[in-house]
C-alpha cells in the first residue's frame, strides 16, 4: 500500500529522457534480434497444483518434466526454462497468475489450465495478449468454438470422448442409462454429449442426476440407483469425488448388478489408488490407455518409471505430449519461438505419433483429433490398469464448433 | 420398503455425525452463550490428527481414541488464555474471536499437512457390506449409526444422572444463580468447551471415511450443524439430537427424490419449524 509520488518533471528533462530512452529501445531492439534464438524458451505452466483436483497438475507436471529430461532440457537447442503457477482451481486466481506469466515472466507460450471455468475465463485476456497457449486439461466442448488463432487444444473436448461412449454402449445392447455428473460445466457437456449419442443408437437414458461439486457422501443417490435397476450407470466425476463414488458403488452392493461405465476420469490410474478392487470391470472412454501396446508408450512408460511407481495416466501423457508438440512447432520455425504468429502455425501443422496415438489439429476450431479407447478395469498382479477393448479412431471436434 | 429402510438408514448416518458436532455446540452455546464459529475447526483438527496417527500406527482404533486428546487440551487453553477474558464484554466480541480463530485453524492446518484431500480407510473389521432385505448395506456405516446413539445415550445420562450433568444444567439455565450457590462455574465452562472440541474430533475421525479430510471440511460440516441447533433449540441436548436426525433425513431424501431442492429442503424444514417454534423445537425463551 506504498504511495507513489508523482514528480512533474521541467521540460528540459522530459526532451532528455525521450532521447535516451528512444536510444535503449533501439538498444534494446538489437539485442532482442541476438537474444532471439539463444536465450531460454520460457514456458508458462498454469494449472491446478493443490485441492481436490490438484493430483492433475502435479501429473502434467510429471509427464512435462519426463519429455524434458528425455531430451537433454533443450527444445531445438534452447534450453528450457518452466514457470509453475498455481491457479488454486480458481478463476480469479488463475487471471492473475496469467497476467503475471504473460506480462512479467514474458512467457513465449502458456500450458493449461486443467478448470473449464479458468479457461473460459482467459479466453478474453489471451485474445488480447496473442500469447500462444495450448489448452492441457480444460475440456469444455465449447471452448474451441471461439476458433482463436493462438489457441490450440492438445487434450480432449468433454464431447469428443463422452460421445463415442453413448454410441458404444447403445451398440452394445446396454439398456437404460442412469446418468451421474457432477453438477458444473464439464459435468454437463459430458452428460449432454453421451446422452445424444446413447439415444441416438436407439438406449434409452433412464435418469440423469447432478449432484453438487464437492460432493463426499454418494450413499443417498446410489441407493436411489438400486430403485431404478439400471443396465448401467454413466458417471462423471474426478480426483477425489470419482475415488468415494466408485468405493461406495460397491460398499452398497451395486457393483456386479449395474454396470459401471463413465468418463476416462472416473476410472483412470490417477484414481485407482482411491478406489482399490472395486474399479475391477469399469468401463471408461478415454483419448489414452497406460497399457497401450506401442513403441511410444513403451518409451513412455520406461521413462516415468524413474519418477513414478505408478503408470503414466492420461495428464502426464498429455504433459508429455504437449512438450513434443511445442518441440516439434519450434524446430519448425528453425527455433524462433518468439514469432508468434509462425510459432501457431507450426503448432496447426503436427502430425505426430504420441504415446495416446496419432495426433493432428482440426484446421478449423484448433482441437486435436485423436483416437478414443473404450477401456476396462483389469487387476494384474495387484495392481490396476486399463486395458484398451475397442478403439474409435481419429474423432474429432463437436461439428456444432465448427465454422 | 427395503430402500425406504436404506435411505433412513443414510439419513440417520448423517444425522447422527452431525449430532456429534451439535451437541457440543449447543451445550457451549447454552452455557456461555458463545456462538463458537471455530467448533468445525475442532472438526477438521480432529480429522487431520487422526490421520497423522493412522499413518504412525496403522490403526484407526488409536485415531479415535488419541485425536481428541490435543483437540481438548487446545480448546481448554483457548477457553482459559482467550475466551474467558470476553465473557462479561458484548456478545459480538466472542463471535468475531471465534471467527478469527477458525481462519487460524485452517491455516495451521494448510501448513501442517497441505491443501490436498486425503481419505481416511475404515478399519478392516468394517470393510466389508451387510446384506439384508435383499439390498447391501456398508457394515462401517451400521456401527456408525450405533456409534452415534451410544454416544448420545451417554450423552443424555451424563447430563441427566450426574452430579456435572447437574451443574452444566444449572449454568444454562442460570449462570449468576448458579456461581452465587457456590459452583465453580469457570472450571465448568473450561470442562464443557474443551469436552465439546473432543466431541467434534471424534466426530472428524468417523466422519473421515466417509466425507474425507480436507481444509474446508470445517465450514461444510458447521453450517448445518448450526441449522440443527436454530431447529432443535439453542442449548439444548433433545433439541440437537431431534434436530440433527431431522436434517440428516430431510438431506437424504432431498437428494434421491429432488435432487434439485436437496438443498433447499434442509433451509424449507428451518423455516417450517422457526414459523411454528421460534426458539427451535426444544429451546427456551431467550430471557
Amino acid at each position: 500500500m506504498s504511495k507513489t509520488k508523482i514528480i512533474t518533471p521541467s521540460r528540459r528533462a522530459v526532451l532528455q529522457g525521450t532521447a535516451a530512452a528512444a536510444a535503449l529501445s533501439f538498444d534494446a531492439s538489437l539485442a532482442r534480434v541476438f537474444a532471439q534464438t539463444s536465450g531460454p524458451i520460457k514456458i508458462g505452466v498454469l494449472n491446478t497444483f493443490t485441492k481436490s483436483v490438484g493430483l492433475f497438475g502435479e501429473t502434467t507436471w510429471r509427464g512435462i518434466e519426463t519429455y524434458l529430461e528425455e531430451h537433454g532440457n533443450k527444445i531445438a537447442g534452447r534450453p528450457v526454462q518452466l514457470i509453475k503457477e498455481d491457479d488454486e482451481f480458481n478463476p480469479q486466481v488463475g487471471l492473475q497468475k496469467l497476467r503475471k506469466l504473460v506480462e512479467s515472466d514474458k512467457v513465449h507460450v502458456v500450458l493449461g489450465p486443467l478448470g473449464s471455468h479458468i479457461a473460459t475465463a482467459m479466453i478474453g485476456y489471451m485474445k488480447q495478449s496473442g500469447t500462444p497457449w495450448i489448452v492441457t486439461g480444460a475440456g469444455s466442448t465449447a471452448l474451441t468454438k471461439e476458433r482463436m488463432p493462438n489457441m490450440y487444444r492438445a487434450t480432449l473436448s468433454n464431447w469428443q470422448v463422452a460421445n463415442p461412449m453413448g454410441t458404444w454402449e447403445a451398440r452394445n445392447g446396454i439398456k437404460d442409462v442412469v446418468v451421474v455428473a457432477s453438477d458444473f460445466l464439464a459435468g454437463h457437456d459430458v452428460a449432454e454429449a453421451f446422452a445424444e449419442a446413447y439415444e441416438k443408437g436407439g438406449g434409452k437414458i433412464a435418469k440423469q442426476v447432478f449432484p453438487p461439486v464437492g460432493t463426499n457422501d454418494f450413499s443417498a443417490y446410489i441407493t436411489d440407483l438400486r430403485s431404478i435397476n439400471p443396465g448401467a450407470v454413466y458417471g462423471f466425476f474426478a480426483g477425489s469425488e470419482a475415488g468415494r463414488f466408485v468405493k461406495q458403488f460397491q460398499q452398497f452392493g451395486l457393483k456386479g448388478k449395474v454396470k459401471l461405465t463413465g468418463f476416462q476420469s472416473m476410472l483412470d490410474s490417477d484414481t485407482f489408488p482411491l478406489q482399490g478392487s472395486s474399479a475391477v470391470g469399469g468401463l471408461s472412454s478415454s483419448i489414452y490407455c497406460e497399457t497401450l501396446d506401442t513403441p511410444e508408450n513403451k518409451n513412455l512408460i520406461e521413462r516415468y518409471s524413474k519418477k513414478s511407481k505408478e503408470l503414466p495416466g492420461i495428464f502426464t501423457e498429455s504433459g508429455y505430449t504437449v512438450m513434443r508438440i511445442i518441440d516439434d512447432a519450434v524446430k519448425a520455425v528453425g527455433g524462433n519461438i518468439e514469432n508468434a504468429a509462425e510459432f501457431c502455425n507450426a503448432i496447426g501443422k503436427t502430425n505426430i505419433v504420441a504415446p495416446r496415438g496419432p495426433v493432428r489439429f482440426d484446421p478449423d476450431t484448433h482441437q486435436a483429433i485423436q483416437n478414443v479407447y473404450i477401456r476396462e478395469v483389469h487387476e494384474e498382479g495387484g495392481k490396476f490398469v486399463n486395458r484398451v477393448i475397442d478403439v474409435v479412431k481419429d474423432v474429432g471436434d463437436y461439428p456444432g464448433n465448427k465454422a | 420398503m427395503d430402500l425406504l429402510v436404506s435411505q433412513l438408514l443414510n439419513g440417520l448416518v448423517y444425522g447422527l455425525l452431525l449430532f456429534l458436532l451439535a451437541s457440543g455446540l449447543s451445550l457451549i452455546f447454552g452455557l456461555m452463550g458463545v456462538v463458537n464459529l471455530a467448533h468445525g475447526s475442532f472438526f477438521m483438527l480432529g480429522a487431520f490428527i487422526g490421520l497423522s496417527v493412522v499413518s504412525v500406527t496403522g490403526s484407526f482404533w488409536w485415531a479415535l481414541i488419541l485425536a481428541p486428546i490435543p483437540v481438548a487440551i487446545i480448546a481448554a487453553i483457548i477457553e482459559i488464555g482467550l475466551l474467558r477474558h470476553l465473557y462479561k464484554r458484548d456478545k459480538v466480541d466472542m463471535v468475531l474471536l471465534t471467527f478469527g480463530l477458525s481462519f487460524v485453524f485452517t491455516d495451521l492446518v494448510e501448513w501442517g499437512w497441505g491443501r490436498d484431500t486425503f481419505s481416511l480407510s475404515e478399519p478392516p473389521a468394517l470393510e466389508d457390506s451387510l446384506e439384508f432385505l435383499g439390498g447391501f448395506f456398508p457394515q462401517y456405516r451400521l456401527a456408525l449409526v450405533v456409534f452415534g446413539l451410544a454416544v448420545a445415550l451417554v450423552l443424555w445420562l451424563v447430563i441427566e444422572k450426574t452430579r456435572i450433568g447437574a451443574m452444566v444444567r444449572a449454568g444454562i439455565d442460570d449462570t449468576r444463580t448458579a456461581m452465587g450457590i457456590g459452583l465453580n462455574v469457570p472450571l465448568l465452562l473450561t470442562t464443557t468447551f474443551a469436552s465439546g472440541a473432543a466431541l467434534a474430533a471424534m466426530a472428524g475421525v468417523v466422519a473421515g471415511p466417509i466425507l474425507g479430510v480436507y481444509s474446508g471440511v470445517d465450514v461444510e460440516v458447521l453450517i448445518p450443524a448450526f441449522i440443527v441447533i436454530v431447529i432443535g433449540g439453542m442449548g439444548s441436548l433433545k433439541g440437537a439430537f431431534v434436530g440433527s436426525l431431522l436434517i440428516g433425513i430431510a438431506d437424504t431424501f432431498g437428494k434421491a427424490y429432488m435432487p434439485e431442492a436437496s438443498m433447499f429442503l434442509i433451509y424449507a424444514t428451518m423455516i417450517v419449524v422457526l414459523l411454528a417454534r421460534p426458539n427451535g423445537l426444544f429451546g427456551q425463551a431467550a430471557s
